[in-house]
């Protein structure tokens, strides 16, 4: 007792003794954090909040005098461009979004396994993730054209040429083709994260119990993935609903408006037609989309978390 | 562990703030005015250096985009008041649109001196609502190139130079058809495929006019039974495999170079690639009309305008007038994107040089486009819908052209031209 009292006496004298050089003022640590916060939060400030912002001004602006009004919205209901961009993007959602989780879970599974040269793999998968997106585009631009290696190979196992980009009925499904070749290998990586967490002794007992593959996939696996895969659903959704550089570059919304995804629609309206409110009208449009359907996603994705 | 400091904060921010004023009093020193066009890379090399010479302490930045992107650019940047293009090529058509929206400065009170200089069917299409709005800069016509030996191949005979005797689009659907059985890889081709500005005269040869009517050219007339046969009629010289389907416009020209085409119909500033193409033995005659139709060719082509923002307003209209009221200037900037100058003194120039370049393959070059300037050009609709109507038209002819049905593709575009024009303010 005595000891530990004349310990601290000492210290405190010692402090006494030889005073502490004044401190530097230096940030809190909440400071530090803004600092090193600001230049992100800045940049989503004024990259992506002011410009909506702008868009959705300028929607409810109409006529030359520039009054209130949301003529600009149902104009946009009684153009047909507009139901084109909507019906095309829709389905292009459909199909796409159940598609691209598909293979990057599948390829995903397939990885996560002891393959040989397994990071060879991984590598070319995610490989054309590095590429930019215009660059990926132009390659497999010239892989579908009627000329081009894709039909090659079609011809060397002896099927018909097919007119890919240049078809209605072809181009939507091609372009869902080039945009997975471009983005599955980034999901896939997200997901491959999340089953390298699963706990190996929950395969353990599963097989102990004498549970199936399937059911091992069914009742394992899934249900301890529903966190990357709620990202993955997500994010990939709103990627998808955004898309436009391959189409831009590649069909410019034809033939015959097959590929008129709506991004491609609002840079038609706003930049070749001058429609500069009609397009932000539409951006609104499309906003409020992306929110109610990543709103249901969630929803659907935490709401069974009971089970 | 390092700290980070009030001190750090404020000097890097101090330094960051700075840095723009420390170039600004760089600049400040010269005019640095930015013209964007649609030519390629390198075009106006030689009249900006005989401009810069002329003009020490001006100097201009050539900004050159893709003909398809330039419309996006006008109306991106201009549009959001970017003041780092001055001076721009705006084609005829698009000046009532461009001037409604303000982009345009105003050039009026030049009347006199630019009536002086230039063509005054080129200053017609620089006016709108009595007023200038870009300097006169080019014209074009189009001529109907061939090949001479794919045609003797096919034992045809070369079409006659002289306009009163040109070929009737028939005669040439039957001589094309004959030089593609004999080994011409193509019958026939446009070299700007699918754009309104060729395929306009085929309906204005037949009496059905441009595909607008109406108060201020703003109601589409595109479903009339003569706007249907000649759009089948367009559509069939793909679909029946005389003309080349996928390939752009700016890959047409080496189509005709390298021996692939036996007639196009084209630019008449392509005849600078073809005499200077290897080994290609072509002449030029005058643009086809339908039988019982009139002669009609394209023309109109591009003006040069002045951004009303530009930072450097004098330096810019300086350059301007260099390019289009200037003779040596106007003749300067039409060599290696060879388009008939509209400055008088120029456009005399031009046709004697164009005509003697090529030898004999060129020798009427000059008597057809006096010929078709002064009888047969038609303009493109003047109207503030132009803008948006050539963009849709354009896709419309793409589609068609890779197989969509004249009649319902034509429906559609009226629909869509309602819809467009119901927006313009």
């Amino acid at each position: 007792m005595m000891t530990a009292l004349s310990t601290t006496r000492t210290t405190e004298a010692a402090s006494k003794a030889v005073p502490a050089p004044t401190p530097r003022r230096t940030l809190s640590e909440g400071m530090v954090a803004a600092i090193f916060l600001a230049p992100a939060v800045i940049a989503v400030l004024v990259l992506r909040i002011w410009p909506t912002g702008l868009a959705l001004w300028q929607s409810i602006h109409v006529g030359s005098a520039g009054t209130f009004g949301l003529a600009n919205y149902t104009f946009l209901f009684s153009d047909p461009s507009f139901h084109d961009a909507l019906s095309a993007t829709l389905l292009f959602a459909l199909i796409v979004n159940p598609f691209q989780i598909a293979c990057a879970l599948g390829l995903a599974l397939v990885l996560h396994r002891a393959l040989p040269a397994g990071a060879l793999w991984r590598t070319l998968i995610l490989l054309p993730v590095a590429v930019p997106q215009s660059v990926s585009a132009i390659i497999m631009g010239v892989v579908f054209r009627p000329d081009g290696p894709a039909n090659a190979l079609l011809a060397t196992i002896g099927l018909p040429a097919q007119g890919f980009l240049t078809t209605p009925d072809q181009a939507l499904y091609t372009i869902i083709l080039i945009v997975s070749w471009i983005g599955v290998g980034y999901w896939m990586t997200f997901l491959l994260a999340g089953l390298k967490e699963i706990p190996f002794a929950l395969y353990e007992a599963a097989v102990i119990d004498g549970a199936t593959a399937w059911q091992q996939f069914r009742y394992i696996t899934l249900p301890q993935l529903r966190r990357p895969l709620t990202f993955v659903l997500v994010a990939d959704t709103v990627a998808n609903f955004l898309v436009f550089a391959p189409v831009q570059i590649l069909t410019k919304g034809g033939p015959q408006g097959s590929t008129n995804l709506i991004m491609n629609d609002i840079y038609t309206r706003g930049f070749l037609s001058g429609d500069v409110r009609g397009a932000a009208a539409e951006t609104g449009i499309l906003v409020g989309i992306v929110v109610i359907v990543v709103a249901i996603q969630f929803r659907m994705m935490t709401g069974g978390k009971s089970e | 562990m390092v700290k980070i400091t009030r001190r750090h904060v404020m000097a890097l921010g101090a330094g960051v703030l700075a840095a723009p004023l420390i170039s600004r009093s760089a600049l400040a020193q010269e005019a640095r005015i930015g013209f964007l066009s649609s030519q390629k890379a390198g075009a106006f090399d030689a009249v900006i250096a005989a401009f810069e010479k002329a003009n020490p302490g001006i100097k201009v930045q050539a900004q050159n985009v893709p003909f398809d992107q330039l419309n996006a650019q006008i109306q991106a940047r201009l549009g959001a008041g970017d003041t780092s293009v001055d001076v721009y090529t705006v084609d005829e058509p698009r000046v009532p649109a461009y001037a409604n929206k303000g982009f345009l400065a105003d050039l009026t009170p030049m009347r006199a001196e630019i009536e002086a200089a230039a063509a005054p069917a080129a200053i017609a299409g620089t006016s709108f609502r009595d007023k200038l709005w870009s300097f006169p800069f080019w014209t074009t016509s189009q001529f109907l190139f061939y090949n001479n030996d794919l045609l003797k191949k096919a034992g045809l005979a070369a079409p006659d130079a002289d306009p009163a005797k040109r070929l009737t689009w028939e005669d040439l659907q039957t001589n094309a058809r004959a030089a593609q059985k004999a080994g011409a890889k193509w019958g026939f081709a446009f070299d700007q495929n699918d754009r309104y500005y060729e395929l306009q005269p085929l309906y204005e040869s037949r009496g059905f006019g441009p595909g607008l009517s109406g108060d201020g050219l703003l109601t589409p007339a595109l479903t009339t039974e003569g706007w249907i046969k000649t759009t089948a009629w367009y559509r069939d010289l793909y679909a029946s495999g005389l003309a080349p389907r996928g390939v752009a416009y700016e890959q047409m020209p080496a189509l005709f170079s390298s021996g692939q085409v036996a007639y196009m119909v084209a630019g008449v500033w392509h005849a600078r690639v073809f005499r200077l193409a290897n080994e290609l033995n072509f002449g030029i005659a005058p643009m086809p009309y339908f039988a019982g139709g009139k002669p009609v060719t394209p023309t109109g082509s591009w003006t040069i305008g002045v951004n009303p923002k530009s930072a450097q307003k004098d330096a810019a209209v300086k350059f301007a007038r260099f390019l289009t009221l200037d003779s040596e200037g106007s003749l300067l900037a039409s060599t290696i994107a060879p388009q008939p100058p509209a400055n008088k003194a120029a456009f005399a120039a031009y046709l004697r040089r164009e005509s003697e370049a090529g030898g004999e393959n060129t020798a009427p070059f000059a008597k057809i486009i006096s010929y078709e300037l002064a009888n047969t050009a038609v303009s493109r609709p003047r109207t503030t819908g132009y803008v948006v109507f050539e963009e849709i038209m354009n896709r419309m002819y793409s589609d068609i052209r890779n197989g969509a049905e004249a009649k319902p593709s034509l429906e559609r575009t009226e629909a869509a031209l309602k819809a467009a024009f119901s927006r313009l303010e």
